[in-house]
């Protein structure tokens, strides 16, 4: 008995003081300026980031632990808390969630990989470019990491043609494999449906400041720094890993040959391409009025009503687990906002800033950028928008900074995780390949990470200055 | 006899694979390789899942299999895996999931064994504890962490004998039977001996007491178990010594010795504090070391 005791103290002792931090913090006396309330959402803050990082239990203990404390705490009521637990962006990630297991259940990768085979041409710098802009185009739309897992046999089976030897062509391999991870990576921003991360931010301007912003306008924002970052990505990777052999000639034809062959589009195919088309006219041209859920709902019903994909796959499919992470991401910011504690954070930020002669505007844009960047790294882009995105929007509104463009700041450098396994789904998908090295992310990471700052810092005093 | 065989990679673990078969020979006994995948965070479940489905369209496999692969090639080698006219291994099953926890693949051995070849995903140390835990194996055979804590957790909370292939070599190792007088040095002899009988191994049986007046007891120990490896036909020398058990165990295995040794008989709470003599052998010596429980 005392060893299984002490074994769950040894393998969780992460969660127990994270736990115990909240407690403590909980029950010391507020900081001057910060109210009981708002302590107690900063303890709860503390608890679940602590727990996010160390990863000691499943990840959906620590949604429901954020609901759990904000009653016991009397941060809110049971009825409040599950009430700020959902809502349209709740519904948005779910059914874009729903969606992406219909689409992979589909076989349109096989048409993908023709495609890309097509406009290869035996080029190895065309092949990877073919990569970016399909993993761009796609992933801006439905979501980073089905677009990976559709892509990632896709390249395999093209690195096994060019040579079976792996050790032989180990630079053309990695090429291909942070194509599809920064293809991903660049594009989730580029439309609200991008990744869940982009409608948490959504929601929290709408209900922390009232301010709506639909699909369209989104995409104003933030669909020229895709389009940017594609030929920057391609001439990064061309760079860093230089391909053993330039031109691959013939090698790749037989394969063409046999993926034309069974990757003809069938009626299902067309139909799930065409549902998928009629939820982003909806989002494109009715988020005002449906909101970005009703839509995804709406493609959803219509896969299960044709029959193309089944409600037990959609069930296996879905991280529940994620949707519920995101609505407490939600509730802990209306919290955070409600209580004064995001105002009391930034206030001290800021005093910080000051210190250091950061002062506002631009700079202060760029090192929210700098650090949501890095903890987007540390803990995957989603947890760190949840988690900065009030504090830093405070910053903004103190410091008389757009909450607009801070928002934007922060969804787009959440999407800068080039140098962590953990940064981003995709990274973890090609990573599990085990073609991958750890280490591997950072030879490309870090030239990415500081290209990318530089051109948002550029978007974000030129051509979004136009949109104010 | 059940054996659980833990490895870490394909070429890495040749060594590791071919010191658990020989053992597994010597006690003809039931073998299971366990390679275990790297953990990931919960959040990306469904998205690996995702893609696994994907590359199992393309016939693409997983990687780990290839982990596995490697090891039936090698244990064929070995002349331990049953096969047909054709050449081809006898397979109870080909790999299937979620069998008690993992992937498994189950041939038969040349004498009826079964031989498991099991892929799991997570912390390595916690994989070992849960697979010991539904397989109710006798001993457990792993490669020795750099991370002295990860040894120090294995040593306690693996709850069957363990026999830690640091720093192996395809050498012809002595045995080193570190006796004194609790059950777990008697149990360790008697695993211990039948290997090295199998083995043809010579061994030095090894007393230390910690001062002069306490050497009569050494010899007391030395002397039961002699007994137990004349029965056994193991040819071996013995020595009684003064000093600190540790160092003077980590001194006379060097590099070409397996050291045998009981597991403390200390409570788990004092072992879950402070490193038992058969953690520091581990973490400071450079050779194999068995420890029975």
């Amino acid at each position: 008995m005392i060893r299984i005791i002490l074994y769950w103290i040894d393998t969780h002792r992460w969660f127990i003081t994270a736990i115990f931090s909240c407690i403590v913090l909980a029950n010391i006396p507020p900081p001057e300026g910060l109210s009981e309330n708002g302590m107690d959402v900063i303890a709860i803050l503390v608890m679940s980031t602590i727990i996010l990082i160390t990863a000691q239990v499943p990840l959906p203990t620590v949604p429901l632990l954020i609901a759990v404390f904000q009653v016991l705490l009397e941060v809110n009521t049971p009825k409040g808390v599950s009430q700020s637990f959902m809502s349209d962006s709740v519904f948005f990630i779910m059914g874009s969630l729903m969606l992406a297991v219909a689409i992979v259940h589909q076989k349109l990768d096989r048409r993908i990989a023709y495609l890309i085979l097509r406009f290869t041409k035996g080029s190895i710098t065309r092949l990877s470019m073919g990569f970016i802009l399909v993993c761009a185009l796609l992933a801006s739309f439905i979501g980073e990491h089905t677009v990976a897992a559709i892509m990632l046999p896709v390249a395999i089976t093209i690195v096994n043609n060019i040579d079976e030897n792996q050790k032989n062509i180990r630079n053309i391999t990695l090429m291909l494999m942070f194509s599809i991870a920064y293809g991903c990576a660049i594009a989730s921003i580029g439309t609200p449906s991008g990744g869940a991360r982009n409608a948490v931010m959504i929601d929290y301007w709408s209900r922390l400041y009232d301010i709506k912003i639909s699909y369209i306008e989104w995409m104003k924002y933030a669909y020229p720094m895709v389009l940017i970052q594609i030929p920057v990505v391609a001439i990064l990777l061309r760079i860093t890993f230089k391909p053993e052999k330039v031109n691959i000639g013939t090698a790749l034809d037989k394969l063409r040959e046999s993926v034309k062959a069974e990757g003809k589009m069938n009626y299902a195919d067309w139909l799930t391409v065409s549902i998928f088309l009629f939820v982003l006219f909806l989002w494109v041209t009715s988020s005002d009025t449906l909101g970005l859920g009703i839509p995804a709902f709406i493609g959803v019903s219509a896969y299960l009503a044709f029959g193309l994909v089944s409600w037990e796959e959609i069930n296996r499919g879905v991280s529940w687990g994620v949707v519920l992470l995101y609505g407490s991401a939600i509730s802990l910011g209306i919290a955070m906002q409600n209580t004064g504690a995001a105002s009391w954070i930034a206030h001290a930020l800021l005093s910080g800033f000051s210190t250091f002669h950061l002062g506002g505007g631009l700079l202060l844009m760029v090192i929210m950028a700098i650090i949501t960047m890095l903890v987007a790294n540390i803990m995957s882009h989603g947890p760190a928008v949840a988690v900065l995105g009030p504090i830093f929007l405070e910053v903004a509104v103190l410091s008389e900074t757009s909450v607009v463009l801070v928002g934007f700041i922060i969804a787009m450098a959440s999407s800068f995780t080039y140098m962590t396994v953990i940064g981003s789904p995709a990274n973890t998908i090609v990573y599990g390949s085990n073609f991958i090295r750890p280490q591997d992310f950072l030879k490309a990471g870090w030239k990415m990470s500081i290209a990318s700052i530089i051109i948002l810092t550029l978007i974000s005093a030129t051509y979004w200055q136009f949109l104010q | 006899m059940k054996l659980l065989l833990c490895i870490g990679g394909s070429e890495m673990s040749r060594d590791t694979i071919i010191a658990g078969g020989k053992i597994a020979a010597a006690f003809n006994s039931d073998l299971s390789v366990l390679y275990v995948g790297e953990k990931h965070a919960t959040n990306m479940t469904s998205a690996l899942d995702m893609s696994r489905m994907k590359l199992s369209e393309w016939k693409i496999e997983l990687p780990g299999v290839k982990v596995l692969e490697y090891a039936e090639m090698v244990l064929n080698d070995m002349n331990l895996l049953e096969v047909d006219d054709t050449g081809e291994i006898v397979e109870v099953h080909s790999l299937k999931p979620d069998i008690n926890g993992a992937y498994e693949l189950h041939a038969m051995g040349k004498h009826g064994q079964n031989i498991r070849l099991r892929l799991r995903e997570g912390e390595i140390i916690d994989e070992v504890i849960k697979e010991v835990d539904v397989g109710g194996y006798d001993v457990t055979i792993i490669g020795a962490s750099r991370e002295r804590r990860l040894v120090h957790r294995l040593i306690q909370f693996v709850e069957c004998s363990l026999f830690i292939t640091k720093n192996i070599k395809d050498i012809d190792y002595r045995f080193l039977f570190a006796v004194d007088d609790t059950e777990m040095s008697r149990k360790a002899l008697l695993i211990g001996a039948r290997t090295a009988n199998f083995l043809k191994a010579e061994a030095t049986l090894l007393s230390v007491v910690s001062k002069e007046s306490d050497i009569k007891i050494g010899e007391e120990c030395i002397s039961k178990a002699e007994t137990i490896l004349q029965k056994a036909g193991v040819v071996y020398d013995k020595k009684v010594m003064v000093g600190d058990p540790t160092e003077t165990i980590i001194e006379e295995a060097g590099e070409d010795h397996i050291v045998v040794m009981g597991s403390s008989k200390s409570s788990q709470l004092s072992k879950f504090f402070k490193a038992t003599k058969a953690v520091k052998v581990v973490q400071d010596g450079n050779c194999p070391v068995l420890i029975a429980k």
